[in-house]
This record gives C-alpha cells, sequence and structure tokens, in this order.
C-alpha cells in the first residue's frame, strides 16, 4: 500500500495566487499532504510515487503547468521514520 | 516483547473492570467513562515534560472530570463504587495500556524493523485474556464453571455478534485514520460518546433491560446528559488544538546519521533523510507555539551535527 518514492517540494508561490495552487495540488492523487505554511516556502507537498519515472511525470507534466508557482525545490526522502 | 506483555497485562485490568461496569451501570455511561483515561495520560505527558500545562489542557481536563463524575450520579447521590472503579483499575490500567503501547510502537528491535500494529494487538490480546481469566479465578462463584457451560450456546450468537460489530468499528476507524488526521478522528469519534443514550434507550425497546437499568427521573438524566456533553466538548477542544511545523534542518559536514537521534525527540511524528539541498524534513506537533519552542525546537538544535534549522508553521494542510 506504501509507495516506494517519497518526495517533498517546497514551493515559493506568486502574490495571491496560494488558494489557487493549493486547489489544484489537491487534484493530484499522490500528493497526500499539502501544506500552507509560514517561512521561506509557502506551500510544502508530500508525493508518493511508485518510482522515479513517475515522479518525472508528476513533477514534469502536472505540478510545473500549475501557474503561480514561483519556484521549487524537489528533495526526494532517501529514508523516513514515522510513528 | 516485554512492553506488549505489560501493555496485555494492563488491558486486563482495565477490561475486567469495565466488564465489571457494564454489569452495575447502563450502558450510556460506559462510553463517557472509558475517555477519562485521556485526563491520565496528558497528566502522564505534563509530568514527564516538567512542563506547565496550557490552558486549554487544564480546561478540557476539568470538562472531562466533571462530565465524568456528573454521569455517575445515582438518586442517592455519587455512585461510588462505579467512581471508584471507573477513576482506578479502569482508566488508570487504560492509561498504563496507552503508554506502553506507544512504547512499543517506537521500539526498533533492530536497525530498521519495528513492531508491526497487527501483531501487537494480536500478542496484547493473548495477554489480555490470559490476565483477564486468572484475575476472575478468585472471583467466581462455585458453580460458575457449570453456569459457563449451560450459557454458552445461548450466547455464542451475541458473542459472534459483538465480536463483528467491534471488528467493523475498528476497520472503520483504521479506514478513517488513512483518510484523515488522528486528530480529527479521535474528535469525531468522541460523537460516539453523546449516542450512547440514543443507543441504550432504543435498545431497552428491543432487549428490555439489556442495556442497563434507566432511571426516568428527568433531574437525572440532565445531569447524564449534561456530564456527557461536556466528556465530549473537553476531548474535541484537546484534539483540536495543534500546531504543526515542517522544520528544516541543514547538517555540517562530516556528520554521523541524525535520523534515529531525532526521531527520539517527543513531538517529532516524522522524520525524513533528504537527497538535495536540505538534509532533514521534521515534522512536529505540540500543543502552542511556546511549547513548540520550549519542547521541540530547544531540543533539535542541541543535537550535534546541525548547523542550520528553519522552521516552517503549517497554516493550513490538506490530506
Amino acid at each position: 500500500m506504501t509507495e516506494s518514492i517519497q518526495s517533498y517540494i517546497l514551493m515559493e508561490i506568486e502574490i495571491g495566487m496560494t488558494d489557487h495552487v493549493v486547489d489544484q495540488l489537491r487534484h493530484i492523487e499522490q500528493a497526500t499532504r499539502v501544506a500552507v505554511t509560514t517561512g521561506g516556502y509557502d506551500i510544502v507537498v508530500l508525493l508518493e510515487t511508485k518510482d522515479l519515472e513517475e515522479l518525472y511525470e508528476i513533477t514534469v507534466n502536472r505540478i510545473h503547468k500549475i501557474s503561480g508557482i514561483k519556484e521549487t525545490t524537489t528533495a526526494v526522502v532517501e529514508k523516513m521514520i514515522s510513528v | 516483547m516485554t512492553y506488549v506483555i505489560i501493555a496485555g497485562f494492563f488491558a486486563g485490568i482495565s477490561t475486567l473492570s469495565y466488564y465489571f461496569l457494564v454489569g452495575s451501570t447502563d450502558a450510556s455511561s460506559m462510553l463517557p467513562y472509558g475517555q477519562l483515561v485521556i485526563i491520565y495520560l496528558l497528566m502522564g505527558d505534563l509530568m514527564a515534560e516538567k512542563d506547565s500545562p496550557t490552558v486549554i489542557e487544564i480546561q478540557s481536563l476539568m470538562s472531562i472530570l466533571f462530565g465524568v463524575l456528573l454521569i455517575g450520579t445515582t438518586p442517592i447521590g455519587f455512585d461510588f463504587v462505579a467512581l471508584l472503579i471507573v477513576l482506578g483499575p479502569m482508566n488508570l490500567s487504560s492509561a498504563m495500556l496507552t503508554y506502553y503501547q506507544r512504547k512499543t510502537k517506537r521500539y526498533e528491535i533492530r536497525p530498521g524493523l519495528r513492531v508491526d500494529a497487527l501483531n501487537m494487538r494480536v500478542w496484547s490480546l493473548l495477554v489480555l485474556n490470559s490476565v483477564m481469566s486468572l484475575l476472575m479465578l478468585p472471583m467466581m462463584p462455585a458453580n460458575a464453571w457449570q453456569m459457563m457451560a449451560e450459557s454458552v450456546i445461548p450466547l455464542f450468537w451475541i458473542m459472534v455478534g459483538s465480536s463483528v460489530t467491534a471488528f467493523l468499528s475498528i476497520v472503520m476507524y483504521i479506514r478513517a485514520l488513512g483518510k484523515g488526521s488522528m486528530a480529527v478522528v479521535n474528535s469525531l469519534s468522541a460523537i460516539s460518546v453523546v449516542l450512547g443514550i440514543p443507543a441504550t434507550l432504543i435498545g431497552n425497546l428491543f432487549i428490555p433491560g439489556g442495556f442497563g437499568d434507566l432511571g426516568s427521573d428527568p433531574f437525572l438524566w440532565t445531569l447524564k446528559i449534561l456530564g456527557i456533553m461536556l466528556v465530549m466538548i473537553g476531548i474535541v477542544a484537546l484534539q483540536a488544538t495543534d500546531i504543526r511545523s515542517l522544520v528544516l534542518v541543514k547538517v555540517k559536514p562530516m556528520t554521523r546519521d541524525l535520523l534515529p537521534d531525532l526521531y527520539d525527540i517527543k513531538g517529532v511524528e516524522k522524520v525524513a533523510a533528504l537527497a538535495g539541498g536540505i538534509d532533514y524534513i521534521l515534522t512536529i506537533k505540540s500543543r502552542n507555539l511556546a511549547k513548540t519552542r520550549t519542547m521541540i525546537l530547544n531540543k533539535v538544535q542541541k543535537v550535534p551535527g546541525i548547523d542550520r534549522i528553519e522552521t516552517l508553521v503549517v497554516i493550513r494542510e490538506y490530506r
């Protein structure tokens, strides 16, 4: 049930576009958590995909097509421990 | 493994007291009584951290406590025996059970191998049943074995029915956890506390007396309902207040693996080691922003090897 590649995408959003971007991101099924935060980044997304190929597809074809995103930093999770 | 056995032991005591009470009070009180364990857990956490409680914690604590006391009212005053059983063995052991379950979940048998939830449940059920049977032996009357043999057949279908309903409710709970956060699911399931009343009333229509004896004094009923509402609001308030943050950590060169050290800090829900410009992301949760700093960030900053951290406070989250 758990997909094998997880990655955090930290995004900087253009002014006023946060709600729009969040709406678009929520349509992506692999985006399991979408958080609007304070600090250096505006939106943090947790993506869970089967493999790197799927990660590529989501970032290039779905996320990079959303208007309003100024900059993204993608970090692939090497290891995760959680409760 | 020892933790599982200890957890099962306490589960046995708690379930035994539960059955004891079910026999003497009515069904609508049982659900709220069981929620008192939250107070013990909260106080345990507060004492362990040696930190002062926040206002909302004090409020919820009082709300739940008063609610439980109100529910325990009978025409002659407070039902002290029931209340003592609730305050003592039932909820104390329930709290210890949760404490040991938490410890088991976070315990690493060997690097990378943690306890599987299903495994844990099955083992603790085994211990629970053995402990309960052992504890009940001195309390059984002389003809207990005969009574048990006689009642197995007629009660069989009730046992099957209750097992199936318990199973379905656990499955639904786990599915709900998959869709929403633990806090939301636990607050919503607090509503079940209120449902105890209509369930008891309707149940008594079908099986008279099967759900316990209800007095029909409206004053007592008002007290009971107020009590249940107090308990429910206490639970919801507690579950609904929490601040989550994401902490981005960069480490100095030549630093060893910090994953286990970071995960050991209480309040850290998730730690991920990343490839990219940032080394670790922690997901942390605490009751308010002040506690985020004192309980978590101060401890994170003390871990040797950390170069800089950036804290992003989550203002809205979707799943």
